[in-house]
């Protein structure tokens, strides 16, 4: 009964026309302070795709594909949406805070939510979390890169890191164009497959462990003979560590439910989302207002996927 | 100012190299600031630290010692000798000694060197000097300053903003035999209370090389009904199960009832359940 009323809903929507008013490539653009050194960007609800791309310039630029507004009637009235995490001060449904030190891009839970397109001087250190529905891509850095995915895929490549980067249910992608001696760099994924690509020449010390799944590489590793001690307890059957070309900084790979594959990294291989490293099951479509349980990267109940709706189609 | 401004120029602050206004900004925000004061503090104690072992270093009683334990090495001592033999075979006892001694002052010129050139990247410079085993007592001292500076590294160095310096931070425990008060509160925190959780998983693998003693074993028992990220709950799960720990029992049975458990971690828990009776 309940999936019917769900049902119901969708067809009664779908048959409603778009409600508010969508605009097409709408973009956002300033410069930051001179003093500004990282940028930070959150995506609690959003059901669009984010694509962050590192630029030589000094201007953050931003687009929203398709940003329908929300349907504010008593705008007029002095009444305006409100959100948490937020206000617009973007006009396409982002909020944007800057300090001396930072840039704080926060995307404003709306059902109707666009994909976004950000452009950002690459020589910042870049956070990203996005705890929404869509897929994550991320190109072009040279600073050091924070990133947590809760459910869509994260591509993230022609990085050098240092990276600390973690997907709850989709897979991860990384290609590093060189990777950074500076500080170490931390993969971790739940659920999805994560596939790191890195140069041949890379000097590191490897740390990898899967709980239920494999690891697979085709880089030529020095492996560490085992601790048998019995005073060390192992987390997990497949812990395996090692050293590429000599040893270096620590790169730590860790996966419970899905494989980890590392490999040489070509000058700058063409990910897309049809790669053939996994292949990609189709995309659902945009979910309801009802919606039931999922968890955040910190475990916190959220909202899932209605799946009933792949049905429907 | 800001806090972070004042932490970066206080090792200049204490060398007295610092610019007069800054130096007089610096001084008046640690006036203000407790939090700074107590950073200044503790570069304090890791300053005093530092001449310590500064006093040991140029005493030609500690050289005599090495020659004559390098004798001993030579002339019989079972596994020592064995190994000692293997390496006169290749390379001559002046080398060896000059290694030694070069290891030695090396480490040392590292230890006071490396500090002033970049705290941040101390360590992963620095090779540990080995000690065999009838290593004498200025030795096993020396090395346990070393030690007990590396313990106040990872611990001053544990809170910064970047999750990749925390990591390296945390990592630097790997190098370390013995975890103090100090460290093991710090590799807690992140280990419970790091909105990051790379640095968490992290911080659970350092402190698992520990799990033999019981006061970690403790506070990772304590650490299970904390975690609200999956990886955490689930890599947990299973430690708790390969050390039989049984007082983890109720938390796990907890994850197995809350409405708010992933599936995923639901049936760790219900494996590691059936394992711990």
């Amino acid at each position: 009964m309940k999936r019917l009323n769900k049902l119901l809903c969708l067809l009664l929507i779908s048959l409603l026309p778009a409600a508010g008013f969508s605009k097409d490539g709408v973009k956002h653009a300033f410069t930051p302070q001179e003093s500004v050194r990282s940028v930070e960007i959150t995506f609690i609800e959003n059901y669009g795709d984010i694509t962050i791309l590192g630029t030589e310039g000094a201007q953050i630029e931003i687009v929203a594909e398709d940003y329908q507004e929300p349907d504010d009637e008593n705008e007029e009235n002095g009444y305006s949406s409100v959100f948490s995490g937020g206000r617009d001060n973007t006009g396409i449904g982002l909020s944007i805070e800057e300090d001396k030190d930072s840039v704080k891009i926060m995307g404003l839970p709306n059902i109707d939510s666009s994909d976004y397109t950000i452009h950002i001087p690459n020589r910042y250190s870049l956070k990203v979390n996005n705890i929404g529905y869509g897929d994550s891509i991320i190109q072009n850095f040279k600073g050091e890169i924070e990133v947590a995915v809760a459910e869509g895929d994260a591509v993230i490549k022609d990085i050098t890191g240092p990276a600390t980067l973690h997907n709850m249910n989709g897979d991860l992608v990384v290609h590093f164009s060189e990777v950074s001696q500076d500080a170490p760099t931390s993969i971790t994924n739940l659920n999805g497959d994560t596939v790191v690509s890195i140069p041949e020449d890379t000097q590191a010390n490897l740390q990898m462990k899967s709980l239920n799944s494999d690891i697979r590489t085709n880089l030529n590793i020095d492996y560490d003979t085992p601790n048998l001690d019995r005073h060390t307890f192992n987390i997990g059957q497949r812990t395996v560590t090692g050293k590429l070309n000599g040893g270096g900084v620590l790169i730590s790979l860790e996966a419970i439910n899905g494989d980890i594959v590392l490999k040489k990294g070509g000058d700058n291989p063409n990910y897309s989302r049809s790669s053939s490293d996994f292949p990609k099951p189709p995309k659902p479509p945009k979910p309801l207002k009802n919606k039931s349980k999922k968890h955040s990267p910190d475990g916190a109940l959220e909202v899932e996927e209605v799946e009933e709706v792949e049905e429907f189609n | 100012m800001k806090c972070k401004k004042v932490s970066r120029n206080l090792p200049s602050l204490w060398e007295n190299s610092l610019e007069t206004t800054l130096a007089e900004e610096v001084r008046r925000h640690l006036g203000q600031c407790e939090n700074c004061q107590e950073e200044w503090k503790q570069l304090g104690t890791l300053m005093a630290d530092i001449e310590a072992v500064e006093e040991v270093q140029p005493d030609p009683r500690l050289r005599k010692n090495f020659f004559s334990m390098l004798e001993e090495a030579k002339s019989g001592q079972r596994e020592a000798a064995a190994r000692h033999e293997e390496r006169t075979l290749v390379e001559p006892v002046f080398w060896k000694q000059a290694r030694w001694i070069g290891s030695m002052a090396a480490g040392l010129a590292l230890l006071l060197g490396g500090f002033w050139m970049g705290r941040l990247q101390f360590f992963s410079h620095m090779e540990p000097t080995t000690v065999d085993k009838g290593a004498n007592q200025e030795l096993e001292a020396l090395q346990g300053q070393i030690e007990s500076m590396k313990q106040m590294m990872a611990v001053y160095m544990m809170d910064q903003r970047s999750a990749s310096k925390r990591i390296q931070a945390v990592s630097y425990t790997d190098e370390i035999s013995e975890l103090s008060p100090d460290l093991l509160k710090a590799l807690l925190e992140r280990l419970n209370q790091d909105d990051n959780v790379n640095v968490r998983l992290a911080s659970l693998n350092a402190l698992t090389r520990f799990a033999h003693q019981e006061n970690v074993r403790a506070v990772l028992v304590d650490s299970l009904p904390r975690q609200t990220n999956p990886v955490m709950q689930i890599m947990l799960i299973n430690l708790m199960v390969e050390m039989d720990e049984k007082r983890a029992r109720g938390s796990i049975q907890e994850l197995l009832e809350s409405a708010a458990t992933p599936l995923e971690v639901k049936n760790e828990a219900l494996q590691g359940l059936g394992q711990l009776l």
